[in-house]
Parts: structure tokens; C-alpha cells; sequence
């Protein structure tokens, strides 16, 4: 933990200052808003909003002083957090945030901490996440996007996919192989790729439901100072292990960078009616068997909600590890599945067709239910019974022979 | 396995005490060597032990204090709960559900003295308690009930038969509801009045005794009525809600330790060469299993303080919890036995008495169908 300087705020000063800063300078959240919005109008007000915070001295509650923040501890951070609730976060920072600078904060080199971290503080810069790629999500070691040393520049050739935001970010923080020949945990280094730079072309990846939240990215040749490198070359497995860890304990604690509003803090049992209201105009109420339904969806969602209350709490007191989220995710993929069944079930035609703009959209709630994104189920699974339940792990062909001796996926997508 | 769970996740000193007295209790006194002996015991269960139970407050979480109990209000509910955890976690026999839920029903809804008579000896054990609700070919909605209450000159007659009595045999008192004419009506019964009878029925919990009880002319005095007469509707609901707490907690703790002994076993069982828990096929089962149990324990963690603390919620909370609790505890546990392949249908080995107690708790106190049926009617009947 940072040291706290001797000139530390109390609590309720800091309270106090936060309070009154969100108050004249951030707008309140709007009921029904997106978490996030990735267009034009959603990013840039996601960077007014992080420069205000900047401006009135509440952001970077735990970063060092010497890189811009506050160096206070992690009580600080709470009373940001819950003083932040009712306002609109800059939450298109969250990968920032969450992710990159903790992991920047343990492995990067004074210089680079210096030249990065201030611009996230202040609001200057979006990141994001070149990780996953289309040969290979799961098997991230396995990754195909090679960075070689030529002079003074690294120059970075692949594909990265699964990016969030990718489209509006200014940084990356991208995981590349520098060395095929050794076995493939060790031949990784982790890289900062500026989004500018000539032979990065962005797609927006359209999923089947139509959302356009995530990318695809090309590197072609891509430039990028020799110094770039976050942690030692070959030593990226390290530092994508910390930025994984970050992740998760991100996604326990909450990813927003705010905590959750007081007025949903412990509502109880709460109850979705969209299905009891489907099933009052379609004459279905008193049927037993969609009455069943109905109740079996409110069992889903809301024992949900209570084991990601209990699942977080736990992770924060310390009685499960970080990968505890695994069975947040897994679970969130599951009860997604029933339940998209469920509202075929009670809708029937509705869910094949409905008025544009009209009606639940049944047919895309169950089209979508899959437990893939952030990690699939499989990988959740792996991760449940190998570090929660102790199982053995699988034996794998690839732990200890050369990467460039491995079978491999080639690029999808590229010609 | 990962280290066990609990209803809460960080105990108290007072809970933590509670777990460990009752933990030590079980293990030295009632191992599943022993609970395999009183499989064929006629009692069914330890009556020293039993009153040991007395000794740790196994019975007293539900009653106030001035009637030698642990709180007041039903405010050790989550307490009753962490105890029930670690007898399911034994498959361990005697009424501690029906008696706690007869002491919490005297202790709510008694006169003084019905509370002055009975909640004393039943927290330290003396008086086994159990609640006879149930009827043949009935649901367990307070509608179905048919066990007649008639009014004669100094008090009452009952008439009718209950089923699923938890150790009637061995109890010394019988909380009846039935029906007069007003509407649902409770009385306590001594186990000797005269018009009593009890047929012991087969149960697929070897560990667990239920009976069928028929009442024929039964008189009591108009002082054993418990609360207004045909007004009992509300303390049936409270009963219920009591139940099917410390029933998911049982549960839970069964569930939990039939997965710990399935996941132990697939890491020391080889085929082909590796330990079967190695193979994704095997392992990534035992890891949804470990998911929906983390659910069960959270589910019952939010009902417990619910029930215990009269939140608006309580209703609904519960049913969603047995639903839950109900549907994945038995599903969890079929699979245990298929983990297991051979070995687990053999009857020396102990998984199916985990599977039995689970089975048996599914549908009572109210199916998980019946449950999740009526959380709409639970939910409209709010609105």
C-alpha cells in the first residue's frame, strides 16, 4: 500500500470535499441510462467528466502522489465510491481504471508510470485491452500477434479481438510473443500500443444481437518506441496474470467506478413483472404451468442477485480467492440460458415477431443467452474446479515445448 | 473441496461457539457409523444425545430468555440455522426441526401460560416437540386442511389424520393445526391424550421418522388452544416460514458434504491412467454443482434474516430459497452418485444417505413446484 502522507484529509474532510465538488460539477445519473456509451457523445463526456474530477483533486483516491493522484489509502477510496453513487461516472475509463493502471502501478518502470498515469487522472486517456484474438480467446498464453525488435522500435504484427471500447480508446495495453522459440508462457511481453499509430484498423464487431460494444482490431506493422514495455521483455505471462487478477477482484468489488447507488444498496426481493404482464394480456395468468414459469424466472433472478452479494462480500473479506467471479459469470450464464427459454415459453409468437419499438424482444433474449462473454462458462468451470475444488488440472500438449513447435489456429478473417 | 460454508459469512464469536460445540458434539457422539446404527434402532435416535443437544441450545435459539431460552422473537433464527447446517452435514436424526418450530410457534403466538408450561422444557430438551400439519393427499396450503376442530362444552374435539409427523412416536407433545369452523386453528396436544394414535410410515431418509397420526375424539380443554381460534393463519405462515429456513439449511449442509465426498473421491479414483476429477467431463459438473450450492447458501443467508427479522420479503423470500435449495440439492446429489459410478450405488457407501435426507426435504414443508407456484400468488396477493 502506498504510504498515506502526514498532510492526509480525515475521512470526513475528504467526505465533505467530495460531496461538495460531485455536486456542483457532475451530472446525476439518469434513471435507465446506458452503463456505458461507446459513440462519440458518450466518450467525450466520459472525459469531461474524469477532467473534472481531476480538477477538484478526488480521482486517483489511492495512486501515488508522484504519478498524479492522492496517495491516500483504500478508506479514501470507499467514501469516493459511495459519495460517487447517485452521479454519472466516467465509466468508459473503467478499463483504465480497473485494469491497466494497478497493473501498470506493480510492473511498468518509473518512466512510463510517469508519462501514462497522469493522462488517465486527468482524464486525457481511454484504454483498452488487446488480449484475446481470433485464433484464440481461452487459451490466451497461445496468442499469435508477434512483436520483433528492430533498432530503436518494436514492430508489432497480428490481430486482437474482443476489445472494448477499442474504437474510442487512445491507449492499449497489448500482450504480443517476442520469442516463439521457448515454451509459450515464456516467450510473452506486455506492451503499450498508442491507437494512433499507422497500421492499427479498428472494426466494430456487430454480434448477433446487434450491439456494436466491442472490436476487432488489425496490427500491420505497428511502430512502437522500444521502451514501450510494461514489466521485461518475455516476462508478459507475469504481468497478464496481475492484469487478470485486477479483472476479476474489479468485476467482485463491482465494476463501476462507483459503488452501487443506497437506494438499491438492499431493496429485498425485487420482481422483473414483464413476464406476469405478458402473461395477463395473453390470457396465460392463470395457468399453472406458466404461472410455474413465472415464479421459476423470479427464483433465478433474484437467487442471482443474492449470491452475487454474498459471492463479493466473500471475496472481499477474504474467505474466497479472486476466483471466486467464476462463479458469478458462470452462474449469470446458466440462469441467462433458463431464462431465455422461459420467455419463449410465455411469449409463443411474440417471440418470432413484434411492432419495431414495441414488446420485449423474447426472441433476442433467448437468441443471446450464452455465457461467453468476459470468459466462457467452460473456462469459469476450469477455474471453479481447479482452484476452488482442488481437481487436478488436465494435462495439456503445450506447457513445455517450444511455441513455434505447437499446432496452432490461423488468423480467421485474414486473407 | 474448499473450506465449508455457512449460512453467514463471517460467524460472531456467539455463532462461532454455537458451530464448533455442535461440530465436536456430532463428530464424537454421532459419526455415520452411528447414524447407521440407529437406522435400526426403534427410537431412531440418541435420547442422551438428544438432551446434550438441550445442553448446547439446540432448542432454545427460538425462545426468549425468561423462559430459559437464548433470545427473544425468533431473533436466533440464523443461529438455529448455523445448527441445522451442521446436523444435515451428519446426516443426523431427531425432530430439531419440529421441535424448534413448536417452540417458536408457543413463544410467538402462546398464552403465558402455554409459554410458562412448555418453552423451558422444550430448550433444554426434556419435551420433544413436532408440528402435525400435514394431511393425506393434501398440499401444503393452509386451504387443504380438513382435521376437524368442533367446539363442546368445555373446549374441543378433534377429528381427522396427519401424515409426515416428524418422530411422533417419540414426542411428548403435538402442535395440531385443524380447521373449526371459524377457520385454521392450532391446539397443543399432549402425546397421551386419549383418541391418539400413530402409525410409523416408511421414509426414504433411513435417518429420519415420520408417521402418520390419526386423531379420533380427542378432547382439549379450551386453554390448549394456541392463539385465536380459526385465526391461525398468520402463525401458520410464520411455522412455515420457520421450517423451511432450518430445512435449507440442513439441506445445504448435506448437499455440501456429499460434494466434498464425491470431489475427494475423484481425485484419489484413477482411470486411464489419471484421476477421473482430472477430466472436464467429470470436473466441470462438480464445478457447477460447487456454483448453484454457493447459490443454495446464499439464498438461505437472505431468507434467515428475512424470516428472523419480519421483513415485507419474508414470504417470497423463503419459497424462492426452497425452490432453489429444493431443486438443486437433489440434483446435485443424483450426480454425486453418477460421479461416483458403481461404488456410489452400493449401500455401504455412506453418499446416499446424504441423497435420502435430500430427497425427503425436497417435498417437504412444500414442493419446489408448489413453491415457485406460489410466489406469484405471494407476489399479487402483495400488490
Amino acid at each position: 500500500m502506498a504510504a498515506v502522507s502526514t498532510d492526509a484529509p480525515t475521512l470526513e474532510a475528504f467526505r465533505l470535499k467530495v460531496r461538495s465538488w460531485l455536486v456542483d460539477h457532475v451530472p446525476l445519473k439518469v434513471p435507465g441510462e446506458p452503463f456505458l456509451q461507446w459513440d462519440d457523445e458518450g466518450a467525450a463526456r466520459s472525459k469531461r467528466i474524469q477532467r473534472t474530477l481531476w480538477e477538484g483533486g478526488i480521482t486517483g483516491v489511492t495512486v501515488p502522489v508522484e504519478y498524479g493522484g492522492l496517495g491516500l489509502d483504500s478508506r479514501y477510496e470507499v467514501v469516493f465510491r459511495e459519495e460517487a453513487a447517485p452521479y454519472r461516472m466516467p465509466e468508459e475509463f473503467g478499463n483504465a481504471f480497473n485494469v491497466v493502471l494497478p497493473t501498470m502501478l506493480a510492473h511498468a518502470d518509473e518512466e512510463l508510470k510517469k508519462r501514462f498515469i497522469p493522462h488517465i487522472l486527468n482524464g486525457d486517456h481511454i484504454w483498452c485491452q488487446f488480449l484475446s484474438e481470433p485464433s484464440g480467446g481461452s487459451d490466451l498464453a497461445g496468442l499469435l500477434t508477434r512483436a520483433e525488435r528492430d533498432g530503436d522500435i518494436w514492430r508489432l504484427n497480428g490481430a486482437k479481438i474482443w476489445t472494448t471500447g477499442g474504437n474510442y480508446s487512445d491507449y492499449a495495453i497489448c500482450l504480443a510473443r517476442t520469442d516463439p522459440e521457448v515454451p509459450k508462457h515464456a516467450g510473452l511481453t506486455m506492451f503499450v500500443v498508442p491507437m494512433d499509430s499507422p497500421g492499427i484498423t479498428v472494426v466494430p464487431l456487430r454480434l448477433t444481437d446487434g450491439s456494436q460494444d466491442f472490436c476487432q482490431e488489425y496490427i500491420d506493422d505497428v511502430s512502437i518506441p522500444a521502451d514501450f514495455v510494461v514489466g521485461n521483455v518475455n516476462d508478459g505471462w507475469r504481468v497478464a496474470t496481475t492484469l487478470m487478477v485486477n479483472e476479476r477482484t474489479a468485476v467482485g468489488r463491482g465494476w463501476s467506478l462507483a459503488a452501487r447507488h443506497a437506494e438499491n444498496a438492499d431493496q429485498g426481493v425485487a420482481f422483473d413483472d414483464g413476464l406476469l404482464e405478458l402473461a395477463r394480456r395473453s390470457g396465460q395468468e392463470g395457468d399453472p404451468h406458466v404461472r410455474a414459469l413465472i415464479g421459476e424466472s423470479w427464483v433465478l433472478t433474484t437467487v442471482q442477485q443474492q449470491t452475487v452479494q454474498r459471492v463479493t462480500a466473500a471475496m472481499r473479506q477474504g474467505e474466497l480467492p479472486g476466483y471466486g467471479a467464476a462463479l458469478l459469470k458462470a452462474m449469470s450464464g446458466a440462469t441467462g440460458r433458463r431464462i431465455g427459454e422461459i420467455g419463449m415459453e410465455v411469449a409463443g409468437y411474440r417471440a418470432a415477431a413484434w411492432k419495431p419499438g414495441d414488446g420485449r424482444r423474447w426472441g433476442i433474449g433467448r437468441l443471446s443467452s450464452h455465457g461467453i462473454g468476459g470468459g466462457t462458462t467452460e473456462m469459469q468451470l476450469n477455474a471453479i474446479a481447479e482452484r476452488l475444488l482442488g481437481l487436478p488440472r488436465d494435462p495439456s500438449n503445450d506447457r513445455d515445448l517450444p511455441f513455434s513447435q505447437l499446432r496452432k489456429n490461423t488468423t480467421p478473417g485474414r486473407s | 473441496m474448499d473450506s465449508r460454508l455457512t449460512v453467514e459469512l463471517a460467524l460472531t464469536e456467539t455463532q462461532q461457539l454455537i458451530q464448533a460445540t455442535t461440530r465436536k458434539l456430532l463428530e464424537e457422539r454421532c459419526p455415520i457409523t452411528r447414524v447407521r446404527e440407529l437406522i435400526d434402532d426403534p427410537v431412531g435416535f440418541d435420547p442422551g444425545l438428544w438432551s446434550q443437544g438441550g445442553d448446547l441450545g439446540w432448542y432454545a435459539m427460538l425462545v426468549p430468555e425468561e423462559y430459559g431460552g437464548a433470545g427473544a422473537d425468533s431473533s436466533g433464527l440464523v443461529e438455529a440455522a448455523i445448527i441445522s447446517e451442521e446436523l444435515g452435514r451428519m446426516v443426523h436424526p431427531g425432530p430439531f426441526q419440529a421441535t424448534n418450530v413448536v417452540a417458536a410457534a408457543v413463544a410467538e403466538f402462546g398464552s403465558d401460560d402455554q409459554r410458562q408450561e412448555f418453552l423451558p422444557s422444550i430448550a433444554t430438551g426434556q419435551t420433544v416437540a413436532t408440528w402435525a400439519y400435514l394431511e393425506p393427499d393434501h398440499d401444503w396450503s393452509p386451504g387443504g386442511l380438513s382435521v376437524s376442530v368442533t367446539a363442546v362444552d368445555s373446549g374441543y374435539v378433534l377429528n381427522g389424520t396427519k401424515t409426515c409427523v416428524q418422530d411422533a412416536a417419540s414426542a411428548d407433545l403435538f402442535l395440531v393445526t385443524g380447521r373449526a369452523l371459524d377457520g385454521p386453528t392450532q391446539f397443543l396436544v399432549p402425546a397421551t391424550a386419549l383418541g391418539v394414535s400413530i402409525e410409523p410410515l416408511e421414509c426414504v431418509d433411513l435417518a429420519r421418522r415420520l408417521f402418520e397420526v390419526r386423531f379420533t375424539d380427542v378432547r382439549v380443554d379450551a386453554a390448549a388452544a394456541l392463539g385465536p381460534v380459526g385465526q391461525a393463519e398468520e402463525a401458520i405462515e410464520r411455522q412455515r416460514q420457520i421450517a423451511l429456513v432450518l430445512q435449507c439449511a440442513e439441506t445445504n449442509g448435506a448437499t455440501e458434504q456429499g460434494l466434498a465426498i464425491t470431489v475427494q473421491y475423484s481425485k484419489d479414483r484413477v482411470a486411464f491412467g489419471r484421476p477421473i476429477g482430472s477430466y472436464q467431463a467429470l470436473k466441470h459438473r462438480m464445478a457447477e454443482h460447487r456454483m448453484w450450492l454457493e447459490a443454495s447458501f446464499a439464498t438461505t443467508s437472505h431468507a434467515s434474516h428475512s424470516v428472523q427479522g419480519r421483513h415485507l420479503d419474508a414470504p417470497a423470500a423463503v419459497r424462492i430459497a426452497k425452490a432453489h435449495v429444493g431443486k438443486w440439492s437433489t440434483a446435485i446429489l443424483h450426480d454425486c452418485v453418477q460421479l461416483h459410478g458403481g461404488i456410489g450405488m452400493t449401500w455401504e457407501y455412506d453418499l446416499h444417505l446424504y441423497f435420502r435426507r435430500t430427497i425427503g426435504n425436497e417435498v417437504l414443508y412444500g414442493s419446489p413446484y408448489e413453491l415457485t407456484k406460489s410466489l406469484v400468488d405471494v407476489v399479487e396477493g402483495a400488490a
